[in-house]
């Protein structure tokens, strides 16, 4: 039995929320702030329209293909999103380790001794 | 015609701004918005799949979905470096 109303809903939000994200990702100004823009459209819009699939399609071949899509645009978009971010920083910086003298706030993770990190200065600013 | 079918035409306006950042933008950000495309093309497919009740077509979205991520992965490995 299909649900017509209910199947409306989730399909235009699914496809309200997938607009208004790229229109976010081509307003944002650099690289980086733009990778964030794709987080929604994988979580949001793939769950509505799965949603609106198992409503409208009773035959379990779509329903399992539907998860199968959801699951893994969900988990490789993430894995996708880090390699980016990490190769747009190894591009513009020539390295992937931050320096203290970059101003990027650093967590002091404890490092082993006798390490002094990358800059050798052991994460003190300078 | 019906709602999936409508969906997926309204679908195809957010290709515009992927679009515009591939025009425009500096090479990374064509990346990212190649990357977006890969996302929403592969919704698009499973709109018109459900929209034309073909359920065997199901296979090309998680084909998409699969491959998008691969060439990502290779566009982001040239962009590290020789790009």
């Amino acid at each position: 039995m299909t649900h017509p109303i209910l199947t409306g809903i989730f399909l235009w939000l699914a496809v309200g929320i997938a607009i208004v994200f790229t229109l976010g990702l081509a307003i944002m100004r650099d690289a980086y702030q733009r990778l964030h823009f794709s987080a929604p459209v994988v979580s949001l819009s793939v769950l509505f329209i799965a949603i609106a699939v198992f409503l409208e399609n009773s035959d379990p071949q779509a329903r399992i293909k539907i998860v199968l899509i959801s699951v893994i645009l969900f988990v490789m978009n993430a894995v996708l999103t880090h390699a980016t971010g990490k190769a747009i920083r190894v591009r513009e910086a020539g390295r992937w380790p931050v320096r203290v003298s970059e101003g990027i706030p650093l967590v002091n993770r404890g490092m082993p001794a006798g390490d002094k990190g990358p800059d050798n200065r052991g994460g003190k600013p300078t | 015609m019906n709602t999936w079918i409508l969906a997926a035409t309204a679908m195809l306006f957010a290709f515009f701004p992927c679009g515009w950042v591939c025009f425009r933008g500096t090479v990374a950000d064509r990346i990212v918005g190649m990357e977006m495309a890969g996302v929403l093309v592969t919704l698009e497919l499973v709109l018109l799949t459900q929209g034309f009740n073909r359920t065997p077509f199901f296979d090309l979205p998680l084909t998409m979905a699969i491959l998008s991520l691969g060439s990502g992965m290779v566009f982001v490995r040239f962009l590290q470096r020789w790009i």
